[in-house]
């Protein structure tokens, strides 16, 4: 018998026995020819904005349900949608003859279903326009096909623009739960990565929200929990706590599941600054030895974001008491601070002046807290809201400025469906 | 009402020592009323070693910026109690092992000499069909790694849940010695341990209950 039949042998009758069983993954899908994006250069960055709006689904309905939303990101176009939590990630580009195509996939994030799409404009007098980055004077009409999987499109997908937005740039922010996937959603890609910063936007999200811990020679890293586990790392000496292993030896010995680097949070802010027109990151700092490192790339990040006349914002989420002394005892040798986020208790938001209060769904809308912590002229944004339901509901109850998801495409979809255009921070009134 | 508690309990506690010392007066009386002959075992319990060497399932994160001797091996000793008219037993075992050892290469060009061992504290239950012995057994393990570079040398340890099935043929059995080669399966999921064991078993004593 060959060691391989062996070692499966015993390793189904332990995890049968364990009850652990490793779920499939839906990678994201490619066209094998390559597809057609290739043909022709990307959709000038100004034609993105032109193209958002809320449109009619005409044919494809069993797929994306009777209407979506199109938002778009950096170099990135997205239909979010209500059915099953659909995301269609696209890109553009611009062919000969006026082609506009739109191309890129479609994914039930709850499932395993994926697939291909790709859209064309109807109409080749806007396509001309939008490709030339000229503003657009007319309605927006797609037609094209979408597939099960990597095989070839089949099925009909039709778009007819319907209205626009309500805004939610810098208004709403639909924030990524460490990634464009959770861990258990099988997507193909890690949470806390480089790629998953990528991919969130292209599912929709307009911030991000990363965990932060600290190696043995003090680097904020990106991983959530406190050890390198057999479930989120590969490597066999990838072993014990964060804190135990200097970066080289992380670098040396882990790669996460599907095979990427743990990155810095230095390299994670500058993708997101450098890659991404995310509005902010919500850095969610696991332990209080991250806070100083962290706060400090924080800070320059901040202050190339200024330079570059971006709005993008890091945040540094204080999330339990040792973290928030942690941030206080760096305070009072530092020049500056970014902006906080206070995840517990709504009296520290102005106490400690900062930007917003995030609080967990558990508790409810707690729609008197939200109105105390905005009249001291700081956002709510919600974690972890995933379900239509839970989403639907907080976003009627208490009109929050955000919420952390899995689900970022449902988050801004229903957002535009039923929710109102969170007010504008208020100045706090001088005590 | 304390009070009224604290006397029923009292009375509670003396009437089990009451019956206790009455069941152990008329058991000692049993005893001596018995005849001189020597009693069956009821059943033993044995103590034991164990020596395996072990092939790890395992693999780099870096496959191509290092190298891996997935070849170790472990030690254990164990207490058995085993029943003579059933054929499961029960077993405590505890032992530990090196399971892996290899080079790795950081970012910075630096080589670090890894080496993969855990401890094991591993309950479980036993099963014997004539010469042949099936086990079973989950519990604690705790992991430690080791890397070292020409400047420095760092360890962890991580506490995980191991499970081990084992298959042991015993060819050797004269009270109380006996010997059997065994071929094992151990894996430690929350710390990428997934190795195949084989070794050889030596019961070196043993307590029989009559």
């Amino acid at each position: 018998m060959s060691s391989r039949l062996i070692h499966f042998s015993a390793s189904f009758a332990l995890a049968c026995l364990l009850g652990c069983e490793g779920p499939a993954v839906a990678p994201i899908p490619a066209f094998a020819d390559g597809g057609l994006l290739r043909l022709g250069p990307p959709l000038p960055e100004e034609s993105l904005v032109p193209l958002e709006g809320r449109f009619l689904v005409n044919r494809g309905q069993d797929l994306l349900g009777e209407d979506v939303v199109l938002t778009t990101g950096k170099n990135t176009i997205t239909l979010s949608s209500g059915k099953e939590a659909a995301v269609v990630a696209l890109q553009g580009a611009c062919l000969p003859g006026d082609q506009l195509i739109l191309e890129g996939h479609w994914r039930y994030p709850r499932g395993r279903e994926v697939g291909l799409v790709r859209l064309e404009l109807t109409d080749r007098e806007a396509a001309r326009e939008l490709c030339r980055g000229a503003p657009l004077t007319r309605p927006l009409h797609f037609e094209g096909a979408t597939s099960e999987g990597s095989k070839a499109l089949e099925a009909s997908l039709e778009l007819t623009y319907d209205a626009a937005l309500i805004p939610y740039r810098g208004r709403f922010f639909s924030v990524a739960h460490h990634g464009a996937c959770e861990a258990s959603d099988t997507c193909g890609v890690s949470p806390n990565t480089l790629e998953t910063i990528l991919l969130s936007e292209r599912y929709g999200a307009t911030a991000m929200e990363i965990d932060v811990r600290v190696t043995q020679d003090g680097v904020p890293i990106l991983f959530h929990d406190p050890a390198f586990n057999s479930s989120s790392t590969r490597g066999v000496f990838c072993q014990g706590s964060v804190e135990s292993q200097t970066l080289d030896q992380v670098l040396a010995n882990c790669r996460l599941a599907y095979g990427e680097k743990i990155p810095t949070l230095e390299r994670a802010l500058d993708v997101l600054l450098d890659d991404t027109l995310m509005d902010f990151v919500y850095l969610d700092i696991k332990v209080p030895e991250a806070v100083a490192e962290s706060t400090k790339l924080a800070l320059a990040i901040n202050a190339r974001a200024e330079e570059l006349g971006r709005s993008f914002r890091a945040v540094v989420a204080l999330t339990k008491d040792s973290v928030t002394e942690a941030w206080l005892k760096f305070k009072t040798s530092a020049k500056g601070m970014p902006p906080c986020l206070v995840e517990y208790d709504p009296a520290l938001v102005s106490e400690l002046g900062c930007v917003a209060w995030g609080p967990t769904w558990t508790a409810g809308p707690r729609t008197e807290d939200v109105k105390t912590v905005r009249a001291a002229g700081a956002r709510v944004i919600y974690w972890t809201l995933n379900d239509d339901h839970f989403i639907d509901q907080f976003l009627r109850a208490s009109n929050p400025d955000g919420a952390i998801t899995a689900r970022t495409g449902l988050v801004m979809y229903l957002y535009q469906k039923v929710g109102q255009v969170p007010p504008k921070p208020v100045e706090p009134a001088p005590p | 009402m304390t009070r009224a508690c604290f006397t029923t309990c009292a009375q509670t506690a003396a009437g089990v020592l009451v019956f206790c010392c009455t069941a152990n007066a008329l058991a000692e009386d049993a005893r001596a009323e018995k005849p001189a002959s020597v009693p069956p075992v009821v059943s033993t319990l044995d103590f034991e070693a164990a020596a395996y060497m072990s092939l790890a399932f395992a693999e780099l994160a870096v496959p191509e910026a290092g190298s891996l001797n997935p070849v170790g091996g472990s030690l254990f000793a164990a207490m058995r109690y085993v029943p003579t008219s059933f054929p499961f037993h029960a077993y405590l075992e505890a032992g530990g092992g090196l399971f892996a050892t290899g080079t790795t290469t950081g970012p910075s060009g630096t080589p670090y000499d890894n080496v993969l061992s855990a401890w094991f504290l591993s309950p479980g239950i036993g099963l014997d069909l004539g010469a042949l012995r099936l086990t079973l057994g989950v519990g604690p393990a705790l992991v430690v790694t080791w890397h070292s570079s020409a400047t420095e040398d760092t360890s962890t340890t991580s506490l995980a849940v191991s499970g081990d099935v084992g298959l042991s043929y015993r060819f050797f059995d004269r009270t109380p010695w006996a010997t059997s080669v065994g071929l094992g399966y151990r894996t430690v999921p929350g710390a990428k341990i997934d190795a195949l064991s084989l070794g050889l078993e030596v019961r070196f004593g043993s307590i029989a209950y009559r």
